[in-house]
């Protein structure tokens, strides 16, 4: 008995030893876990999505392998989820030093549909990052954090002047729209502006379309011909639409005459 | 007579001399561990606000009830202390484990530590320890029922 139970007490001390040791150590270095999610690089892909590529470095100057390293990001507008990206690394061994890409896909139709509000305003959008990991095997960390990326707005300080009428023909009027906007985001804005033309009574009297190329990062003046017959108008509206590749915006009303 | 007394008397003395050696050089092994174990843990405590009072505090009572264990040595209460020793142990270990998720704060990066593995296999060696005091403790009073009928 005294044997059997001295045998458990030394078994049981070792036991504790390894499992301080091993666990403290574990811990312990999880200090010289570096990990760096770099400003990221944006380029379009497809037809509306954005690629949102960041520079991922991780470190691991620590006692033990760092397994299933997991970083994930994904982008929330009003409370739903319009991105999403993930970078999976099985086996980070000690000493070593993995330089990748975090990829992220942006679907921007989506993105504009659930918040229209950043066609017209600069914003910034949050970023929230999950990173998760395994030391040794045996001790599953996980991280939250959050940042943010900037947004530029496709359609920044849009404005819509007052048709002008110009005599065209003997049997046409031509009515011009300028539009001017800045194109802040992150990608050319390509498509086309088209307009109708209603009378008092709601009856298609003329339309138009022009087409807009508007590099990112820059102003952008535009202006719309319509033509719509002599006869006299004296109160119209027009409907103004923004088609390009990412979104479709309008129809914008604007009333003219008495 | 005399002489078979004074020689007992020698012998209980060297006897609890020796325990309390053994008792100070257990302490003192111990203290050496804390000391070694702060000075690894330093960075982790600056993130980890009160993880040096948490360690601080369960060694405090560790000692004392291992100290109180080993001067009742050879009687039934060392095995009582031994047991409520390993109690103490996984007790403690699952509050200030927090059941083996730990969850920090530094600004705007939340962190959680999963030490469930940590925590089973140490409740588990401390239950080995518990089973352990059952047993010497039965086989104390197994060895004192005995004496008398020799």
């Amino acid at each position: 008995m005294t044997v059997t139970t001295k045998i458990m007490s030394i078994a049981a001390s070792i036991f504790w030893i390894f499992l301080i040791i091993f666990f403290a150590s574990a811990v312990y270095s999880m200090k010289d876990i570096q990990f760096n999610l770099g400003q990221p690089q944006i380029s379009t892909v497809g037809e509306n999505e954005l690629l949102f590529s960041f520079p991922l470095a991780v470190t691991n100057t620590g006692f033990y392998n760092l397994e299933h390293f997991n970083v994930s990001t994904s982008v929330f507008t009003n409370g739903s989820e319009v991105a999403r990206g993930f970078t999976f690394i099985p086996v980070i061994a000690d000493g070593q030093m993995i330089n990748t890409t975090h990829n992220m896909i942006l679907n921007v139709s989506d993105l504009l549909r659930t918040s229209e509000g950043l066609l017209f305003s600069d914003t910034e959008l949050r970023v929230n990052e999950t990173v998760s990991t395994s030391a040794a095997g045996a001790v599953p960390i996980q991280a939250f954090s959050y940042f943010s990326i900037p947004w530029g707005a496709p359609l920044h300080n849009l404005t819509l002047g007052t048709p002008e009428l110009a005599a065209y023909n003997s049997t046409h009027l031509r009515v011009n729209v300028p539009f001017s906007f800045e194109n802040h985001a992150f990608f050319d804005l390509t498509g086309s502006v088209l307009a109708r033309i209603y009378s008092n009574t709601n009856l298609l009297i003329g339309k138009g379309q022009t087409p807009i190329e508007a590099s990112q990062h820059s102003p952008y003046y535009g202006n719309l011909e319509l033509y719509i017959p002599t006869r006299t108008i004296s109160k119209a509206y027009v409907e103004v639409i923004f088609a390009t590749q990412f979104f479709k915006y309008g129809p914008m009303v604007i009333n003219y005459g008495a | 007579m005399e002489l078979d007394g004074r020689s007992n008397r020698k012998q209980r003395i060297w006897k609890t001399a020796f325990r309390i050696l053994k008792t100070t050089a257990k302490v003192v092994i111990v203290g050496i561990i804390y000391l070694f174990l702060s000075q690894f843990l330093a960075p982790a405590s600056v993130m980890i606000p009160g993880l040096q009072d948490m360690i601080a505090t369960f060694l405090i009572i560790y000692v004392v009830l291992m100290v109180v264990c080993d001067l009742t040595s050879g009687t039934i209460l060392q095995h009582f202390f031994s047991g409520a020793k390993s109690l103490f142990v996984i007790a403690y270990l699952i509050f200030s484990l927090n059941s083996g998720i730990l969850e920090y704060t530094f600004g705007s990066v939340n962190l959680i530590i999963d030490l469930r593995l940590f925590l089973v296999v140490a409740m588990l060696l401390e239950m080995l320890g518990l089973a352990k005091s059952v047993m010497q403790g039965i086989n104390f009073m197994n060895e004192k029922a005995e004496l008398p009928s020799l």
